[in-house]
């Protein structure tokens, strides 16, 4: 990945630079606004001003996927979406992490049994770090979703494993 | 050394030090972030769908105008600095009216360019004549009755 | 105008096109015969008496134990504030209908949607493709005896 990556065993050097890393990068998530569905109202509230996504760094929302880290899948997918959920992924630059919020985009939510149109978890299109359930969580359990995503980049390491 | 020797090295040493700090934020930054090219990530943005036709396309000759208008009179202020800074001596020593109306005369040459911009319709960025669609004539008949 | 005085004036109109009417609420409607919908409807819409201008909605409700698919046009009168209906009753097995684009364009979409979920095939319609459900999606999902797929383009329909 990196050109420095996997080179060095862990040591001071490589370890003190992995704390600047992983700091810097978990207080700057920037999300990619993809809320589909009914989640995307609490997406929008966690980002307002009561329950500030901004005091985590995560609070600029950016349209493109060429700008974000992070992809927030908040609502239903349906077949005719994942085609375009799964480009858009793509075209996301890594460090790249997806948080699954609500039931739909864990598991296919009530719509899990007759839903015709609903991929049953958007875990069957992109890779997903964090499952956030609810129906939709408040934004409390979005922000836990998210301070869990910050944990999970402090365990990330550029040293030789 | 000479004030003028020392004055160079301080120069000197402060654009060192400048691009040193740019040049050192980029090396750093090459070394360590991921580089994952390949796939469909290179493909143009377009919402998620697949994309219609290239991202170059021809920008409206409008934004070319604005621009030129904006060299021309950035250049002006740029000329005006040093200007204003011996203005002052120029008066001490009695070539005010001379500096002044120096002055005015290149403000002048340039606002007349920038007034026959203004009046011959080069600035409007709302055109005159809008573009209608083909047949709106005939769809107003249509619907005569609504 | 009241359900009654509309069927009056239809029938003084084309009495040979309607199979059943039904006056009373809540949904005061006649069956016509699916060669005569275009001409009922280009005259509900512009007959000054009715002006039925505003196509609300188009639904198709499948009758398997009829054989027969059912569509109904939901109109209303912007001028005249009297809401009305009209249905068609097709044979289920290959549902097949004018399109009324012609004389409300609202219907393109609506028409869309019915093909779509439904499967009723719309005749001279500018644009008849599927709008909800991916365009290569095979079936008819609203229809009583639709099976769900297996999988669709790689993705598992039930994991």
């Amino acid at each position: 990945m990196a050109i420095i990556e996997g080179i060095f065993e862990p040591g001071l050097v490589v370890t003190s630079l992995d704390w600047v890393l992983n700091w810097s990068r978990k207080r700057s998530i920037f999300p990619m606004t993809f809320g589909i569905a009914c989640c995307a109202i609490e997406m929008m509230a966690t980002g307002a001003a009561r329950f500030d996504l901004d005091r985590f760094g995560a609070g600029a929302f950016r349209a493109t996927p060429r700008q974000a880290d992070l992809m927030i899948v908040a609502g239903t997918v349906t077949f005719k979406m994942a085609e375009r959920l799964r480009r858009l992924w793509e075209q996301m630059a890594e460090p790249r992490f997806v948080i699954a919020m609500g039931a739909c985009a864990i598991s296919g939510g009530p719509y899990h049994l007759y839903g015709y149109h609903v991929v049953k978890g958007v875990d069957q299109v992109v890779p997903v770090d964090v499952y956030v359930p609810g129906c939709p969580p408040r934004p409390e359990a979005l922000i836990e979703g998210l301070m869990r995503l910050q944990d999970k980049i402090n365990a990330r390491t550029i040293a030789k494993q | 050394m000479t004030e003028s020797t020392r004055f160079a090295i301080e120069l000197l040493l402060f654009a060192a030090v400048g691009t040193a700090l740019g040049l050192g934020a980029l090396l750093f930054g090459k070394l360590l972030r991921p580089k994952n090219p390949g796939g469909l990530k290179g493909e143009i943005y377009e919402c998620g769908e697949p994309p219609i036709g290239p991202a170059w396309v021809q920008f409206d000759l409008r934004f070319y105008v604005v621009a030129l208008v904006f060299v021309v009179f950035d250049v002006e202020i740029a000329l005006l600095y040093p200007w204003a800074v011996v203005y002052r001596d120029c008066i001490a020593r009695g070539l005010g009216p001379a500096a002044f109306w120096a002055m005015v005369f290149f403000l002048g040459l340039i606002s007349i360019g920038f007034l026959y911009l203004w009046r011959f319709g080069y600035l409007d960025w709302v055109r005159a004549n809008p573009c209608l669609p083909k047949n709106w004539k005939d769809k107003s008949a249509v619907d005569g009755d609504h | 105008m009241t359900p009654s005085d509309i069927i009056a004036v239809l029938k003084q109109y084309d009495a040979g096109g309607i199979v059943s009417v039904v006056a009373d609420l809540p949904y005061p409607h006649v069956l016509v015969k699916a060669e005569h919908l275009v001409a009922v409807a280009a005259f509900l819409k512009t007959d000054p008496q009715l002006r039925f201008d505003l196509l609300r909605c188009i639904s198709a409700v499948d009758w398997p134990a009829n054989n027969g698919m059912e569509v109904s046009y939901d109109l209303i009168s912007t001028s005249f504030v009297h809401t009305f209906a009209v249905k068609v009753m097709l044979d289920r097995r290959d549902p097949q209908v004018e399109s009324v684009s012609g004389v409300w364009p609202a219907a393109q979409w609506h028409e869309r949607e019915a093909f779509d979920l439904m499967g009723v095939r719309f005749l001279r319609h500018p644009d008849l493709r599927r709008i909800l459900m991916p365009e290569d999606w095979t079936g008819h999902p609203l229809r009583k005896d639709y099976q769900d797929v297996v999988e669709y383009r790689g993705l598992k329909f039930n994991p």
